[in-house]
């Protein structure tokens, strides 16, 4: 196990993103569903 | 009330957990100089489901007991288990082994800071308006964390 190098680690995944924009989609898919389920709980808080 | 604002924040955790595993398929293949295959990497996800479902649900128990008990033992125990799940999408480990890797990751050399960084901006982010802030957190901690892990960790 290496030692992390903070300002790699930070900048790396912001290229291999403009490169392989499909990594956006799994984190796209959990956004949607998260808000859905906000939204359901807001509805269910509202109500009682 | 309570218990349902914890199952929820329960079952968000899992989906985000879920999508940072599915985020670490795809980008081992793009880091290893392979060709990044969409429908490949969803096959290579429901193969390690079963252990993949259960890593994410009690690291998701644990990090939403302590985020729930003070914010400051939630963000802390994210640090320390959140690398199980990369490593449970890579390895397809089971419970114990990805536990006891992200324990050990975490605690070699700096990597606590590194990670606890992280965790913090993705919580910074989770604070913007919902859509927004859902997003980019969600975004920041499924690309961010599996990269680290793939870098630094294998």
């Amino acid at each position: 196990m290496a030692k992390i190098n903070i300002g790699e680690a930070f900048q790396t995944p912001l290229t291999l993103m403009g490169k392989t924009p499909i990594i956006l989609v799994p984190a796209l898919i959990a956004s949607i569903i998260g808000l859905l389920l906000s939204l359901g709980l807001e509805e269910l808080c509202y109500k009682s | 009330m309570s218990w349902q604002i914890f199952l929820v924040s329960v079952i968000s955790s899992v989906i985000t957990l879920l999508s940072m595993a599915w985020v670490t398929l795809i980008l081992e293949k793009e880091l290893s100089g392979g060709k990044t295959n969409f429908s490949e990497s969803w096959i290579d996800l429901s193969k390690k489901s079963g252990n993949l479902i259960i890593a994410a649900i009690v690291v998701s128990v644990i990090i939403s007991l302590g985020t729930f008990l003070y914010l400051i033992p939630g963000i802390i125990l994210a640090t320390i288990f959140l690398p199980a799940i990369p490593y449970t999408a890579i390895k397809n480990a089971t419970l114990d082994k990805a536990l006891g890797f992200s324990f050990s990751f975490v605690f070699s050399q700096t990597n606590f800071l590194a990670i606890l960084l992280i965790v913090i901006v993705e919580f910074l982010l989770s604070l913007l308006p919902p859509l927004v802030g859902l997003f980019l957190a969600n975004l920041f901690i499924s690309i961010w964390l599996p990269y680290v892990y793939l870098k630094y960790g294998e």
